[in-house]
């Protein structure tokens, strides 16, 4: 009992580490296009970001509890191990001001883990190609939608003033933020949901064909507002005004086409990073405008932790497995 | 502790240590976050701030 409570501990603490970390997706467009102060932003997408388990399904968060990893190996280390290389690899790239995905950082670590305990079969591995083809589809269909819309908004608005358009898209920018939470939170809370899930069923206090209780998807949400609410400034910085400057009608491409990304894989069940999906959709907002409007120098190193997040939390969760197993267990 | 831990019964040590861990880092990340957003609003004060225009000195 002891250790399930550390469990559900260090998710609810990676869940709000997610929010704080992730809180710049939904934020940095508004922050960035001085639509919101930074208070009253974190404020708005927080509230989004909780209500959002009144809108989806747990079609993610049942992915998360049994599709990546086969539930009948996972054990309290390996759940233990996989949270604490999660919560580390995503302090670490806060402190350097990188978007990477937490999504990934908690897969990673959950996956290295498994195979720490119970061996390379405890992987269920079509699931994980799958998220890993994600990581390269996410940035690309944000990409892709947010020049369209931009593309639209540009030809529809192409006679009107440059200010009044400004004004009507400021405004706009409110709904594509309060979307873009809804569907951070419905995609993100809901991964730290599964994993409660197999620590419930883990630890025989929940059966395997019984559906997540409703203590764990309100908790989690709570968590990820809370996290959300602190605001990780040093990201909301990197994409908010690093990457490109954003006028409040890119804002709204932006978090337009990441919400609707979001809710589309949130509807399938697919774990993607809301991460990837802001970025790619700011860099093509960026690039409609001029391709040199990006600054190219400042995605590399964001390119770079992409690529190695689910590897470095995999070999983090690894070291920390075996780290445990001598220390306690 | 292998047996102390997976026992039905909670040892309230280690959970008030690990909650003590928690608090204390979340406690930290407020407090470098609001350096981080102080020093974020200031920028963007500044570069809001347009430079004042001075006569070339012509008379």
């Amino acid at each position: 009992m002891t250790i399930l409570i550390i469990v559900i501990g260090l998710a609810l603490l990676f869940d709000i580490i997610n929010g704080f970390h992730d809180a710049a997706n939904s934020i940095a467009t508004i922050v960035g296009t001085r639509v919101l102060s930074p208070g009253l932003a974190v404020l708005w997408a927080a509230f989004f970001n909780f209500i959002s388990y009144l809108i989806f399904e747990l079609h993610v968060a049942n992915t998360i509890a049994k599709g990546i990893v086969h539930p009948e190996i996972v054990t309290m280390q390996v759940l233990i191990a996989g949270l604490l290389a999660a919560i580390l690899w995503n302090l670490a790239t806060w402190f350097f001001g990188l978007p990477s995905s937490s999504s990934h950082t908690l897969i990673g670590g959950f996956v290295g883990a498994a195979i720490a305990g119970a061996g390379f079969s405890a992987v269920i591995y079509s699931a994980v190609l799958k998220i890993i083809l994600f990581i390269f589809l996410a940035p690309l269909i944000g990409m892709l939608v947010a020049t369209l819309i931009s593309i639209v908004v540009m030809w529809i608005c192409k006679n009107s003033n440059r200010g009044t358009v400004s004004r009507h898209f400021k405004k706009l920018q409110l709904l594509s933020a309060a979307a873009f939470s809804i569907g951070h939170g419905a995609n993100d809370a809901q991964k730290i949901m599964g994993i409660i899930a197999v620590a419930l069923i883990a630890s025989g206090e929940l059966e395997q064909s019984a559906s997540i209780p409703f203590w764990v998807v309100i908790s989690c949400h709570t968590a990820m507002a809370v996290g959300t609410l602190l605001g990780g400034w040093r990201i909301v910085k990197t994409m908010g005004s690093k990457i490109t400057r954003l006028k409040p009608f890119e804002g709204f491409s932006a978090e337009t086409s990441g919400a609707i990304t979001l809710f589309s894989t949130s509807l399938l069940g697919i774990p993607v990073s809301t991460t990837h999906t802001i970025t790619g959709a700011i860099v093509g907002v960026g690039a409609i405008r001029r391709i040199s409007a990006v600054r190219w120098g400042v995605t590399i190193p964001i390119l770079y932790a992409w690529i190695l997040t689910i590897p470095a939390t995999g070999l983090l969760a690894v070291l920390i497995h075996y780290i445990l197993r001598w220390i306690a267990f | 502790m292998r047996e102390n831990l997976f026992v039905m019964e909670i040892n309230y040590a280690i959970v008030v240590l690990v909650l003590i861990a928690v608090v204390a880092l979340i406690i930290f990340l407020i407090r470098r976050n609001n350096i981080d957003r102080k020093k974020m609003e200031k920028e963007m004060i500044d570069s809001e701030i347009k430079p004042e225009k001075h006569d070339s000195g012509h008379a």
